[in-house]
């Protein structure tokens, strides 16, 4: 019995003095925090976000680190809540997270940007919300965005509209949140700018279940294409309702409409003629291709948009804390990522400067069609 | 106009069924059920995954999801409202809140489910084409010359007549139906002449969530099951109660019908954006001048 209790004391000590040989052998791992909807209505994006951000933390670490410091990037789900998010950004800043990558949502990404621009953390976010960096006060320093804006978007959906499908009325129908009233009002500028007209502007609640009345409206506008400004599963069933309606126009929908789950609640094939705007060309090539590859080979799924703009989010917190000699602080890691040095990532080449958080260019958003129920080629 | 009358109707019914649900547990307890909507959601997933994972035809999930909400029902009067009422009835009706979170926040944990929307398989049938008679084709600016009828909205109505017709039958014709109205309505006078007060009051219960999830199945293919609509369909259901007149289980109805169609008209009319606080406008103007609601009864106000 002694002899045992000897031993065991001995195999704690072995094991207390590894611990401690460990630590201070390698250096402390860089703390970023990912605050993401994985509960809630926005869960189809943002689990594939979380998968996406396991594998870049994985794929960094393989390749050394931040300059030789592993990376530890904590996930926390917000579940599509505001509050939340923001109580979340304030405890993981205090428990040491150098920049935050937060987040799916528009709402939950506005309520961590006060968090981390009054306390000087860098954020990326990954909704094409250009509004929350750009404000009337000015560029928002510490806050960029890892998504074609929505600007960006319109341009291409309209412009796709107008030359391929040789649209000229336009009817919009968007989702009554800060998202789809945003990009409303972009598309309905960028429309006219095209030389295109607005005939029906309708909005949704986000837990809409009947669209009777705006399909009714919207076709009796007869537009000759609708864009759709909407995400989670709700513009299906606003397609569905659509369609059978009798509303045979195609839809053009922002990028938020880009899953397959969307697909298959407006019915699959018979969801008729249905594009979105994506971050992800239908034919990968270059780092697309090469993410695609390493996603399918950890998780046996195609990796869709949102799993490519985590894995540009994470890429691009990277890039600044490698290029900001040991500083960590907001201003610093904004003023790295300012200096417009190219980031080639999934999504595009991201070049920012002091006036364009941003970073990509209207030739990054592709088109995709709905094909029997699939995103592929237009 | 028909086809937004037939879609105010179809959203209607499950304000409806939900607001029924209220009617009944309110009868039985004096608590207003705040979880009512969710346990429409929860009745919608049990039948979903009746088709989805245990490739049931949709009627035996309809059937699943009924009785499910029964089994639900009974174990929420004797785990939240029996023991939450014993401090009063604004105490199990704060309770009712409770259970909406643990409901809303449960179900999303519970495999297959998850926190977003699903579709249910339709009941059967195609799209109707009902062409709209020439003469009113004559007017200008009605829209199409045709109204489509998703054969679904036909399901719902017609599925909202048979819950009613099996509820009159239950609670005007049969004996058991009989001692729980009069459980309810005088529960010392029911105990004197042998009616078991407490069976009663679950049975109620149990009937009123049954009702909700039998709701929140049939309008399941039109909408989607699951999700976080749970609490607006609540609130929408209890302006439709108080519309219709709280006490009256025909005003309900009515109610439910109403503000379905209403929300319709609304939204075509003034836009998304006014139309939800039109209707809840209506819920203040009807408490103002008429609380009974359309349907009720005056005195039932004083209870």
């Amino acid at each position: 019995m002694r002899r045992t209790i000897a031993a065991a004391a001995c195999m704690v000590s072995l094991v207390a003095g590894a611990g401690r040989a460990s630590t201070s052998a390698a250096p402390e791992p860089i703390k970023l925090a990912a605050i993401l909807s994985t509960s809630g209505p926005s869960a189809p994006l943002g689990l594939p976000q979380v998968n996406a951000v396991k594998l870049a933390e994985k794929d960094i670490n393989a390749h050394g680190g931040i300059n030789g410091r592993q990376v530890q990037i904590d996930i926390v789900d917000d579940g599509a809540k505001a509050d939340v998010a923001a109580q979340l950004a304030t405890q993981m800043i205090s428990s040491g997270h150098v920049a935050i990558f937060c987040g799916t949502r528009t709402d939950t990404s506005a309520a961590v940007a006060r968090v981390t621009a009054s306390g000087n953390v860098l954020q990326v976010y990954t909704t094409p919300t250009e509004s929350l960096w750009r404000t009337p006060r000015g560029v928002t320093k510490t806050l960029f965005e890892v998504n074609p804006r929505d600007q960006l978007e319109a341009i291409a959906l309209l412009t796709f509209a107008k030359t391929r499908l040789h649209a000229a009325k336009i009817g919009i129908l968007h989702d009554e949140n800060l998202y789809g009233s945003g990009g409303s009002t972009i598309a309905q500028n960028e429309a006219k700018t095209l030389g295109m007209t607005i005939v029906d502007d309708e909005s949704y609640p986000g837990t809409a279940t009947d669209f009777t009345a705006q399909i009714v409206k919207l076709r009796d506008a007869k537009p000759d294409a609708i864009v759709l400004w909407g995400a989670t599963t709700t513009p299906g069933l606003a397609i569905k309702a659509a369609r059978s309606l009798g509303v045979t126009v195609p839809i053009l929908g922002s990028s938020g409409i880009g899953s397959p789950a969307i697909l298959a609640v407006a019915g699959g094939a018979a969801a008729g003629e249905v594009y979105s705007a994506s971050p992800l060309a239908p034919v990968a090539f270059g780092e697309q291709k090469s993410f695609e590859t390493l996603y399918d080979g950890e998780y046996h799924a195609r990796a869709n948009p949102f799993a490519a703009m985590g894995w540009d989010a994470v890429h691009i917190l990277a890039a600044a804390l490698r290029d900001a000699n040991g500083k960590t602080d907001g201003a610093s890691l904004a003023g790295v990522l300012e200096t417009g040095k190219p980031i080639a990532l999934v999504e595009g080449t991201y070049k920012f400067s002091p006036s364009d958080h941003n970073g990509l260019v209207a030739n990054d958003v592709h088109i995709v069609k709905a094909v029997n129920g699939m995103w592929g080629a237009p | 106009m028909l086809q937004l009358l037939i879609a105010g109707l179809t959203v209607g019914s499950e304000y409806a069924l939900i607001a029924l649900g209220i009617h009944i547990v309110l009868r039985a307890t004096r608590v207003v059920n705040f979880a009512q909507g969710e346990f429409a959601i929860v009745g919608g997933l049990i039948a979903f995954s009746c088709v989805d994972a245990l490739h049931f035809s949709v009627w035996i999930g309809l059937i699943a999801a009924t009785l499910g909400g029964a089994a639900l029902g009974l174990a929420f009067e004797a785990l939240v409202l029996r023991p939450a009422g014993r401090g009063g009835e604004s105490g199990a009706t704060i309770a009712t809140i409770g259970a909406v979170f643990v409901l809303l926040y449960g179900h999303a944990l519970v495999p297959g489910w998850g926190s977003e929307g699903h579709l249910l398989d339709s009941f059967g049938g195609n799209n109707l084409v009902v062409p709209v008679p020439p003469l009113i084709n004559q007017f200008k600016g009605l829209g199409p010359q045709v109204t489509i009828v998703n054969p679904q909205s036909l399901w719902v109505l017609g599925l909202l007549l048979v819950a009613l017709a099996g509820l009159y039958v239950f609670f005007e014709r049969s004996y058991y139906g009989k001692a729980i109205r009069a459980a309810a309505d005088n529960p010392l006078g029911a105990r004197l002449v042998g009616i078991d007060v407490r069976s009663a009051r679950s049975i109620s219960v149990a009937l009123g969530i049954a009702l909700a999830a039998y709701g929140g199945t049939i309008i399941g293919p039109i909408t989607l099951v699951g999700g976080a609509a749970g609490l607006t369909l609540t609130i929408k259901a209890f302006v439709a109660a108080v519309l219709g007149g709280l006490d009256s289980p025909i005003g309900c109805v009515a109610g439910g019908l109403i503000v379905g169609v209403l929300e319709v008209f609304a939204t075509l009319t003034v836009g998304n954006d006014a139309a939800d606080p039109l209707v809840y406008t209506l819920l203040l103007v009807m408490l103002l001048v008429r609380p009974q609601g359309l349907f009720g009864r005056r005195d039932a106000v004083r209870d």
